[in-house]
């Protein structure tokens, strides 16, 4: 039980880093933003009914994709995250499958389709949004080709990801943003929301 | 518009909040109500909370509420780049300093006051202020990810005792010099098991006691255990053995007369060859944390909370063998699947385990057999079945017994194309299973592979130093060093704050550790089944033959 | 325990990915490890369903890459990169589809690290 001391280190260095980067964000700063390209593997996901996704297809889509890295336990940054795909499905109105919304665990240890479905109903999820889970070495290659590589779960960042399939450019933000943060860049995609239908939508079913 | 709303709940309460707690609430009713909403996002009169996170992102209360953040202890959390700050009473009214006096230099999470605002102590005005605007008594805005509560004076009062009595005495167990922990040991479990369960952790004790004494004696040694682990580094330990006798419903009062004799912090390790139920019911009953009995039926619960399992037990390789199969359902199309299952503790968990995941995945129910205890597996048995309902896949959970029957029947035509059994059922016989039958045969492994496995040996090593390697059981001993290197590392990051529902919430908290047996483990806010892998794998050719991964460490 | 911590440092510290040593390791002493970067399926026939191939493909593929952390977590140990996205063929093996799987994997040689001792310090 005696750690070492370099151990120690090594936690006083996370509690800096972790630190420096909280002191940064309460200040006014939002989220950082910027415009990629990104090749997809061609790998195998599960989704919340068990179903196999063959995950380039899904991404490569006719229809606007917005993809974020969360998982079933996770603390801070899930819940905002996920707050942020809810709220943007009650903008969408009725039809919530014309955006492809999809959720990668990045625990897929213990993310089975059931936690995956247990988790979207706590958000109230509508169609449309999916969450994925896999094999880790899959996963994990789509970490990379998203650039955002967590080497532990405890590790996350928030990060989320706007596809437009005109181009097939991806946005990338860089932080938690604030409903209409969300939003504005949705639409900066080129995308646009029916806010007519959104009140409707937004009954709690 | 919502922007508004919260400025006006602001600009009232910042000078009208100063609800007293209800009369008509009895301590235990403020409990229960203000658990509620803290726990499940439900208000007291039953209605859903609500808040704005994000500046104007509405969330209900039962997608996440104040645990998710705080976690149960209300000692808060730490991921990624997100700080959760406590929030319990002890610590709220308490001015946050720019560092914790005498930890400048522990290199431990307690230092995070250095880096975070510093704040007065929080009044109840401040603090309902804070829970419903999001400003602190220094007129910060916190951070958006903290939810905006909208709750009425009355519910706002009730949560606020309530966070008062979160993580604020310290529990039984716990001195200001001593930690107390005891391993329960049911009669009956080989002996050899039980050695090799109770000396990691008499080691790990003993070694940490040393470092107590020599502190006391040389100031260097005290520095430098103050270094590396703060407030702990003086600390004892003890480690009783509560030894449970007779049939498993007469546990539960020798626990309690255990326990007021000696209320321990928590319990380590531990081992049963059988049940576990009355000690797990206990555990949640007295909130006492129990880190890694070595159990093959853990207690199964999305919910519990006091007993974290290395594993979820031997079911895991029933449940990994039915999630191989369903990668492969559609090319089976509807062909037979087969279950055979002995009736024993082992033969009836893998089985459950199977038919759970299977039928969780969407499929009709297999073809389930059982075969009564005592009663041998038999070649003709096995024909009989494949002649009856010609299975594609032939799932047997027996122990070595069924190598010779399954030999038998691989020279039958009509033989199932794939055959699943369990290695650890099997046990050392799954080295002597025969050339013809490797090609069919998948086993569920739900450990490290042997050839990688040696890699970890240092760490057994350490522990068996000066002893007989042969007089102790190899996986248990992997086991217990397991409990007590979590262990350790928990009480490391706990910063002395030793509150059992935080050393939950710390574990919850850890990274994925690669030690010894398990290929990997993982921890997370809620999850109780430290290793979730398995692999199928099948026996290579040759006399010394090695397993071929077949499968990834977790199949989904 | 301190080699451990050591190579925990070095991750925190950015070196996340692999190390990328020189391509023309001379030693070849020790054992090589893939982590798979992808893979295809070859179906045996026409008939042969591509999807479900490509599906267990994956899981016949990803079965031989090591948990690299399960090897710089442990200390001790060094991986050495030999070979990027080299490609090799192994049967399917699976009962009900033939056909062969492509997996492309960089090639690694594991060997134990002789430069510090592995051994824990006295007393630790
Ligand atoms: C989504 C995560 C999240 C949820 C849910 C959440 N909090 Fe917080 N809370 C935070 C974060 C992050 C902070 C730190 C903000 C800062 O200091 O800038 C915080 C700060 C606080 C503080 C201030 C602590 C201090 O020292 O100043 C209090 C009190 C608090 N939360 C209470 C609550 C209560 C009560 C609930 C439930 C009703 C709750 N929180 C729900 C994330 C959350």
């Amino acid at each position: 039980m005696i750690i070492p001391l370099i151990r120690a280190l090594v936690l006083l260095a996370v509690a800096t880093l972790v630190f420096a980067v909280v002191a940064a964000a309460a200040e006014p700063e939002r989220y950082k933003r910027s415009v990629e390209q990104y090749t997809m593997p061609d790998v195998v996901l599960i989704n919340q009914d068990g179903e196999k996704v063959r995950f380039k297809k899904l991404l490569e889509s006719e229809q606007p994709v917005v993809v974020d890295f969360i998982y079933g336990t996770c603390t801070t940054i899930c819940p905002i995250l996920s707050a942020g795909y809810a709220n943007l499905q009650r903008k969408l109105g009725t039809d919530t499958t014309k955006v492809r919304l999809v959720s990668i665990t990045i625990d897929p240890e213990y993310d089975t389709p059931a936690i995956l479905k247990e988790y979207l109903a706590r958000y109230q999820a509508k169609p449309g949004w999916d969450f994925l889970t896999g094999s880790r070495r899959d996963i994990d290659r789509v970490m990379n080709a998203f650039d955002a590589y967590f080497r532990d779960k405890m590790d996350h960042k928030p990060l989320t990801f706007i596809r437009s399939p005109k181009d097939g450019k991806w946005i990338r933000l860089y932080g938690l943003l604030s409903g209409i943060d969300f939003l504005d860049e949705y639409k900066k995609a080129g995308f646009t929301v029916t806010p007519g239908l959104s009140t409707k939508a937004a009954v709690p079913n | 518009m919502k922007l508004l709303t919260v400025t006006l709940l602001l600009l009232s309460l910042s000078n009208a909040f100063a609800a007293p707690v209800p009369q008509e609430l009895s301590p235990a009713d403020i409990q229960r109500l203000g658990e509620r909403m803290y726990r499940d996002g439900i208000l007291p009169n039953g209605e859903v909370m609500k808040a704005f996170v994000s500046d104007d992102v509405p969330v209900d209360g039962t997608a996440f509420t104040c645990v998710s953040c705080h976690l149960r202890s209300g000692l808060g959390s730490v991921e990624g780049e997100v700080v959760t700050t406590p929030t319990n009473g002890r610590i709220l009214y308490e001015e946050r300093k720019s560092f914790i006096k005498g930890s400048e230099f522990v290199p431990s999470i307690s230092n995070y006051a250095k880096y975070l605002p510093v704040r007065p102590a929080y009044t109840d005005e401040t603090l309902a202020t804070l829970i419903a605007a999001g400003v602190d008594p220094t007129g910060r805005s916190v951070l958006k990810v903290m939810p905006r509560y909208e709750l009425e004076d009355r519910d706002m009062a009730i949560m606020i005792a309530y966070l008062k009595t979160l993580s604020d005495e310290l529990p039984p167990g716990v001195s200001e010099k001593e930690i107390k922990f005891a391993t329960v040991i049911v009669e009956g479990t080989d002996p050899v098991a039980v050695e090799s369960m109770v000396l990691p952790l008499q080691f790990s004790v003993d070694r940490k006691n040393s470092l107590a004494k020599a502190a006391k004696s040389n100031d260097r040694v005290a520095r430098m255990g103050y270094n590396m682990l703060g407030d702990l580094h003086s600390y004892t330990f003890t480690l009783s053995r509560w030894v449970l006798k007779g049939t498993s419903d007469t546990w539960r009062a020798q626990l309690e007369a255990y326990y007021a004799k000696e209320p321990v912090f928590a319990l380590l390790g531990g081992i049963s060859p059988g049940t576990w139920e009355p000690v797990h019911r206990f555990c949640e009953e007295h909130r006492l944390p129990s880190l890694f009995p070595i159990v093959d039926e853990p207690v199964i619960s999305a919910s519990d909370w006091y007993t974290q399992y290395l594993s979820r037990g031997i079911r895991l390789e029933g449940e990994s063998a039915a999630r191989y199969l369903h990668g492969m359902v559609d090319l089976i199309k509807g062909r037979a699947i087969v279950q055979v299952s002995r009736d024993s503790r082992r033969g009836r968990a893998l089985a459950d385990g199977f038919r759970t995941i299977w039928t969780e995945t969407g499929h009709p129910p297999v073809i389930d057999i059982t075969l009564p205890a005592g009663e041998p597996l038999t070649v003709e048995k096995l024909r009989q079945i494949v002649v009856k309902d010609r299975p594609a896949v032939l799932v047997v959970w027996d122990d070595a017994s069924l190598i010779k029957a399954l030999s038998g029947l691989v020279e039958q035509a009509d033989r199932p194309s794939m055959i699943i059994a369990s290695g650890t059922f099997l046990g050392e016989a799954l080295w002597t299973v025969p050339e013809s039958l490797r090609a069919a045969l998948y086993l569920t492994y739900p450990y490290r592979l042997p050839e990688d496995e040696k890699r970890f040996d240092i760490s057994a090593r350490k522990v068996l130093a000066g002893k007989n390697p042969n007089k102790y059981d190899s996986v248990i001993i992997r086991q217990a060093y397991i409990a007590q290197e979590v262990l350790g590392q928990a009480l490391m990051m706990m910063r002395g704050e030793y509150y059992r529902d935080f050393l939950l919430d710390t574990i919850g908290m850890m990274e994925d550790m690669h030690y010894p047996l398990y290929e990997r483990v993982s921890f997370g806010p809620g999850q109780r089944y430290a290793s979730k892998g398995c692999f199928i794998v099948q026996v290579g050719k040759g006399d010394k033959p090695q397993l071929e991964k077949r499968s990834e460490w977790v199949i989904q | 325990m301190r080699n451990k911590a050591t190579l925990h440092i070095l991750l925190l510290l950015g070196m996340l990915t692999l190390p990328a040593f020189a391509e023309d390791v001379k030693d070849p002493e020790g054992e090589i490890a893939y982590v798979i970067n992808d893979y295809r399926y070859a179906p045996a026939e026409t008939g042969d369903d591509p999807d479900s191939g490509h599906a267990l493909c994956g899981t016949r593929c990803n079965a031989l890459s090591i948990d690299y952390l399960n090897y710089l977590m442990v200390g001790g140990w060094e991986l050495r990169k030999v070979a990027t996205n080299r490609e090799f063929t192994v049967p399917l093996d699976n009962p009900f589809l033939k056909g062969n799987c492509i997996c492309t994997a960089d090639e690694y040689l594991v060997k134990v690290i002789t430069r510090n001792s592995t051994k824990p310090p006295a007393g630790n």
